[in-house]
């Protein structure tokens, strides 16, 4: 398949973007724009969610079941569409959470600087 | 045929109701950022025309959303259902075809179903009574007997045999 490199690099991207979602809905419910600004604030504004990949995101986890929705009132009374975390999610949450830690941990022992060969 | 057309109908609109869903949410998604924007002092020309601009395309991310929808409901459309109401316009459309293939499979499947009933009451079912291997059947001719008497005589009575004492009778014909 010739655009098989394409694919799992979208891949690995959603299940990043995926997992950086369910982690924000990991402090309660929340509606699309305050989860941008979450993930934006929690991660010292250097991870900016687009809205294209955001809302996609929200509806392939709500066809997953991993988050739930339900309409409801923000701060200043606008009706908006508020998300879960569900059961479903929290386990899948927790699955990754394991797989992300030991990926990151074997990228941060690639990132020690090697041992100068004549000290 | 009605249902059909009606599921026909309903699957769009049902679709159409999520997509108007959709759109509100990211409206709304854009009425938040615009009026954080102004919150933070900025005038509401620009806030509008910067929170726009940090949004992308409604209608793409509308669009790309709805991708996510597995489309069950948009294959039951484009497949089954369309495929159903396609065949029932055709059978309608011969009707000499309709009744004949319809009356086929009635008769078919009635003489199916009773030779069935048939052969599972008579060949297959154990009888009614209990140890049916042990049943007889017992036949009393009395010839010279008058006509009235014989008819009696000759309908058939069933008997138990069993191992000590005299047979018991179980059932017989009509007397």
């Amino acid at each position: 398949m010739p655009n098989e490199p394409v694919t799992s690099r979208l891949e690995l991207l959603q299940g990043t973007l995926d997992f950086i979602v369910l982690q924000a809905l990991r402090w309660g419910p929340c509606h699309g724009y305050g989860l941008v600004q979450l993930i934006r604030s929690h991660t010292g504004n250097v991870l900016q969610v687009e809205t294209g990949s955001l809302y996609p995101a929200l509806q392939r986890l709500l066809r997953q079941g991993a988050v739930s929705t339900e309409w409801g009132t923000s701060d200043n009374d606008r009706r908006v569409r508020m998300y879960r975390l569900t059961a479903n999610g929290r386990r899948r949450l927790a699955a990754e959470q394991s797989r992300w830690e030991k990926l990151s941990q074997a990228i941060a022992g690639l990132m020690i600087p090697p041992a100068p060969a004549d000290a | 045929m009605i249902i059909l057309e009606r599921v026909c109908k309903w699957l769009p609109w049902r679709r159409a109701q999520r997509t108007d869903e959709l759109s509100n949410e990211l409206r709304t998604h854009l009425d938040m950022a615009i009026a954080d924007r102004v919150a933070r002092g900025e005038s509401p020309e620009s806030a509008s025309a910067n929170a726009r601009r940090g949004f992308g395309n409604v209608g793409l991310a509308t669009e790309l959303a709805r991708d996510q929808w597995g489309s069950v409901d948009a294959w039951i459309e484009t497949h089954v259902a369309r495929n159903l109401l396609h065949a029932a316009r055709r059978l309608r459309r011969a009707p000499v075809f309709t009744i004949t293939s319809v009356l086929t499979l009635t008769i078919g499947i009635g003489a199916c179903a009773l030779m069935m009933s048939v052969v599972s009451t008579i060949l297959l079912k154990r009888l009614p009574y209990g140890q049916p291997d042990r049943l007889e059947m017992i036949w009393g001719y009395y010839p010279g007997a008058n006509l009235g008497v014989r008819e009696r005589a000759d309908a058939p009575s069933h008997a138990h045999r069993s191992d000590d004492g005299p047979p018991e009778r179980v059932a017989s014909s009509p007397e």
